[in-house]
């Protein structure tokens, strides 16, 4: 989950090698992982992907307290986080939720799973990996035009 | 500069902060100046996050499922296994030079000779779901309603992209009445195909091309030549794409591109 997209953050903002980041992220699942055991998580306000990041941000800080050397966040990841829940976010959420088959899975393997356009194919028995993406490119067309349409009854549009 | 990235690619790609600096600005250019582009983008990111959050409280929910951090563990450990690479060792041996030069130049020769694209890339760069296309049928025939009601549902289910259940409400109608309408016939060919009942598929094609009346004869013929490159049979590829080509219909043109990449050699 997120571990492509976690090794590429530490990894721009902090000098650490890739076995170490490796070694963090791992350390900082588990510490989510006991997190949702002790009940820590019932009222996450952020996202699971922030406070994931946010974890293994700090576990980095308070090894690099050690070498008291401190570095500035070149891209302070954080910051740029809008974790409100608008009405626009809550909208596109529910309409997610009600995708039917195929999109629901070719977009889930896409966007969360990652997986390449060829792994889609063979995952949903499709002739090739454009058809794939044509399926894809089908899908989001769909669900933008439904999400234009349900913004502007919401008058947000 | 040619677009190696389709406008779909380019917002996936920008979104996850994939693109090279000048990309990057080239497409936030391409924004400034369309705002349907930049509303399109705002879109996708409304959408992408809303399939993460979803996703993410599906895997809350399955981590609080897990009794122990043991086993927790494991299966981390387990996971990263899939992103470690292979360890690959080259061995390296000598070789007497004359005959490897020889031997290099009679292989470069053959090889040379070998076609440039497989069938199988050839099909995958020119294969397209065909869209659904609610035509007229010929004669006018009245369907009856239960009928009507799998024809509808099919193509419902067609445009959905959903081919297994499309397929299967083109075979309960097929049973119901096994005089389906022109365009029932086509799609229903296209769905076998693409849920891998190729010989099928191929089957049904044939069908609809020797059908003088039929409206589809010309989509499958093309999608005929298709299905040859699918499988691999490269000569009767170009017999049928060489029939398209001359009878300069709607694929004629397509097909000589295809034509042309299809006997194109490696290097010679």
């Amino acid at each position: 989950m997120y571990r492509g997209e976690f090794i590429a953050f530490i990894r721009r903002n902090f000098s650490v090698d890739d076995d170490e980041i490796v070694d963090i992220y791992q350390e900082s699942f588990i510490a989510l992982y006991e997190n949702i055991r002790n009940g820590k998580l019932e009222h996450l306000s952020a996202s699971l992907k922030t406070y994931l990041f946010s974890i293994g941000r700090n576990k980095i800080l308070n090894r690099q307290r050690v070498s008291s050397r401190v570095e500035a966040l070149k891209n302070d990841y954080f910051a740029n986080e809008d974790d409100g829940w608008g009405l626009r976010q809550e909208i596109t959420y529910n309409m997610v939720r009600e995708m039917t088959e195929p999109c629901n899975t070719v977009l889930t393997l896409f966007y969360w799973e990652r997986k390449s356009m060829e792994d889609i194919a063979g995952a949903m028995n499709y002739a090739s990996a454009q058809v794939a993406k044509n399926r894809k490119s089908i899908c989001m067309n769909k669900l933008r035009t439904i999400l234009t349409e349900r913004f502007r009854t919401e008058g947000l549009l | 500069m040619e677009n190696k990235y389709t406008t779909e690619e380019l917002i996936d790609r920008y979104i996850n902060d994939e693109l090279l600096s000048d990309e990057r600005a080239a497409f936030e250019r391409q924004m400034k100046d369309s705002p349907e582009l930049a509303g399109k983008v705002e879109l996708t990111r409304h959408i992408v996050n809303a399939i993460e959050c979803k996703c993410e409280r599906e895997a809350l929910a399955e981590m609080s499922d897990i009794d122990s951090k043991e086993k927790f563990q494991h299966i981390l450990r387990q996971s990263e296994q899939k992103h470690r690479p292979a360890v690959r060792r080259m061995a390296l041996r000598r070789w007497i030079l004359a005959p490897v030069s020889v031997a290099a130049v009679i292989v470069l020769v053959v090889v040379g000779f070998l076609p440039r694209y497989s069938t199988a890339e050839l099909f995958t760069m020119s294969y397209q779901t065909p869209l659904y296309e609610s035509l007229v049928s010929r004669g006018g025939i009245e369907l009856e309603p239960p009928l009507l009601e799998l024809l509808d549902y099919a193509a419902e289910r067609y445009e959905a992209g959903d081919m297994t259940a499309a397929m299967k409400a083109y075979d309960k109608a097929a049973v119901y009445s096994p005089e389906l309408p022109d365009n029932a016939r086509f799609y229903r060919a296209v769905a076998m195909n693409e849920t891998g009942h190729i010989k099928q598929a191929a089957e049904e094609f044939t069908l609809i091309i020797n059908d003088k009346e039929s409206e589809f004869a010309e989509d499958a013929l093309w999608q005929q030549a298709l299905i040859c490159l699918r499988v691999g049979e490269r000569k009767k590829a170009a017999k049928l794409l060489t029939e398209i080509k001359a009878e300069g219909g709607f694929y004629s043109v397509e097909a000589a591109g295809l034509l042309s990449r299809l006997h194109k050699k490696l290097f010679f």
